[in-house]
Order: structure tokens, then sequence, then C-alpha cells
């Protein structure tokens, strides 16, 4: 909630007590004009459900917002895997610790991939401690560079150390996907 | 394969119970498909089954150079030191090569997710319904 200053006789509105400060909704619900200028101020926080991260008022007009998330890692080296077989080529490993390191729960990739055939759709699978299912998977049929993301939970992980093994492969036999930038973000 | 959107209530501070749409959708079997393009696999939209891949280590190899002696037990991978061996002893030598292995690769092999996008659908299935 928007910290005010409260005098002595201050009556509390239903605009002051619901519409200010700490929101929960869909992007949808915390653009202008679901909440009006009047109503949001630099600083506010709110949770964006559709980007599943908490944000930050920044720019009433517009509402422009910063998203509150921890970057945990990234490399944007380029790497190439022809072929259908799903290869590994990065890695990126944290520490979930409730102490003194990460403590949430899920996990933000975002990652540059292309293919060299429009006809078919390469793969960019993300795994997790070396086991034996895709967290997530982030498809293109792109011949440029385009941006991809998506996000999976770790809330079941214990504390400790976590490994994410980055592995790609293409539809064809001979085709080849590309990654360049890779970054991981938790909250 | 039908899609639908994840939906979820949200209570206001009147009890006022309303239904909202959230940013993923959800096929029959449980494959979920993120507002960005993520795709989360769970199981074959065709044999139903859930993907069961796992991780497994290849080596990458390289053919180097192999010197066995055919008269002592000297063996070695460096001509330099066979040679002066082979003067030394007057030994025969026997080349041959054999296979280093350079660094181990990382490869999914079982039964993984295969994702095609077409007009309207995205097509998950696995290994075996894709004929692979």
């Amino acid at each position: 909630m928007t910290l005010k200053k409260w005098a002595l006789g201050d009556t509390i509105t239903e605009r002051s007590a619901n519409n200010k400060g700490v929101r929960k909704g869909l992007e949808a619900d915390l653009i202008t004009p679901t909440i009006a200028d009047v109503d949001a101020e630099i600083g506010d926080l709110y949770f964006n459900e559709t980007e599943f991260c908490h944000q930050s008022v920044q720019i009433v007009s517009g509402r422009k917002r910063t998203s509150l998330r921890t970057s945990l890692g990234a490399d944007g080296t380029e790497v190439t895997v022809t072929g259908t077989s799903p290869t590994q080529r990065k890695d990126i490993s944290f520490v979930k610790s409730p102490a003194n390191g990460f403590s949430g729960n899920r996990i933000f990739i975002i990652a540059e991939i292309k293919t060299d055939d429009a006809g078919t759709t390469a793969s960019f699978r993300v795994r997790k401690n070396g086991g034996g299912s895709d967290e997530l998977v982030l498809t293109t049929t792109s011949l440029t560079y385009e941006i991809k993301t998506g996000s999976f939970d770790i809330n079941a992980d214990s504390n400790g150390r976590i490994t994410l093994e980055f592995f790609m492969d293409d539809g064809g036999a001979g085709d080849v996907i590309s990654n360049r930038e890779l970054e991981v973000y938790g909250v | 394969m039908e899609w639908k959107i994840i939906t979820r209530e949200i209570i206001d501070n009147k009890n006022n119970i309303t239904i909202v749409e959230t940013s993923q959708q959800i096929d029959e079997v449980g494959n979920i498909y993120q507002i960005h393009g993520g795709i989360i696999p769970k199981a074959c939209q065709k044999c139903k089954e859930p993907f069961d891949s796992e991780v497994k280590a290849f080596p990458l190899t390289q053919k180097i150079p192999y010197y066995k002696c055919e008269d002592c037990e000297f063996e070695n991978t460096g001509g330099e030191a066979t040679l002066d061996h082979k003067i030394e002893t007057s030994h025969n030598i026997k080349k041959s090569t054999k296979d280093r292995i350079v660094s181990l690769e990382n490869k999914i092999v079982g039964n993984k997710a295969n994702i095609e996008h077409t007009e309207d659908d995205i097509i998950i299935i696995c290994d075996r319904c894709n004929g692979f």
C-alpha cells in the first residue's frame, strides 16, 4: 500500500483503502486506464500475474514499471547444434538458500534462438539437475534470432545447488539451431 | 488438440468471486503453453504417455597415432620418444592408431517431446509416435 501520512480525523475512503499502493492482477489490470493516474504513484508495488513477478512503478504516465527479479546467470556465447539429437551446449548453476542466497520458487529463461530451416521446428530445452524431463522448451522456426521466454517452478526443490542444463535440437537431420543470448532470472 | 486457458478465482474485499484468465493454456494431457511461447511438456498428445527421456554422456573421440614395440613392453603415442626407443634398442615398432576421449558430450536419449507449430495448434508428441 502506498504509505500516506495520516492525520487525526482523516476519513478512510474506498479509493484510499483499495485503489492505491499494493495491487495484484494480470497485466491488463495494472495498466492505464484500469488504474487511473490519480491512483498510482512512483514506488507503488504491484504483483503482475501475467509476468509472474513483483513490479514497482517508475513513471506514472503509461504506468512504466520495473520488474523485481533476481539475475541468476547469463551466457552470451553463440553455440549451435546440428541435427535431431538434443545436445547440451550450456549450463548455469545457482544455490537456493533462504538464509543467504536466492530463495525464490520460479525460474525465468530468456534465450535468443534461430534455425536455418524455417520448415522445421527447432527446440531449446531446459533441464534441471541432470533430470529426466524437460522443465521448459522454447521453440522457433525463425531464420533470424528471436527472443523467446518461459518459466517453470522450482518450489519442490530442496535448498542447495541447482544446475540448469540447456540442450538444443532441430527438426531435420542437417538442420542447425543456434543460441546466442541466454539469461536466467528468478523470483 | 484442444487448449484451454487456465483460469482462477479471485475474491475481492467484498467477497465477490470473479473468474479471471491467466496467461497460460493447458491441453488435455497436461502440457502447458505460456503467453510468450514457452512450453512445459508433460505427456504425448497421441499416446498420452508421459515423456521418459534421460541425459547420457557420450564420448567425443579423436584418432591419435599409437606405437607398440614388437620386442618389448614399450608403447607410446609420441613419435619422438618412439624414434628414440628404436634408435637405442633397434627394436621393431608397429604403428597404428587408437581413439582418445577428448571430452564427454551430454545428449538426451529416450522418449522425449517433439514440438511442432502449425497455423493454429501446437503438436507435442513423443519419439515413438513421431516414428523415431
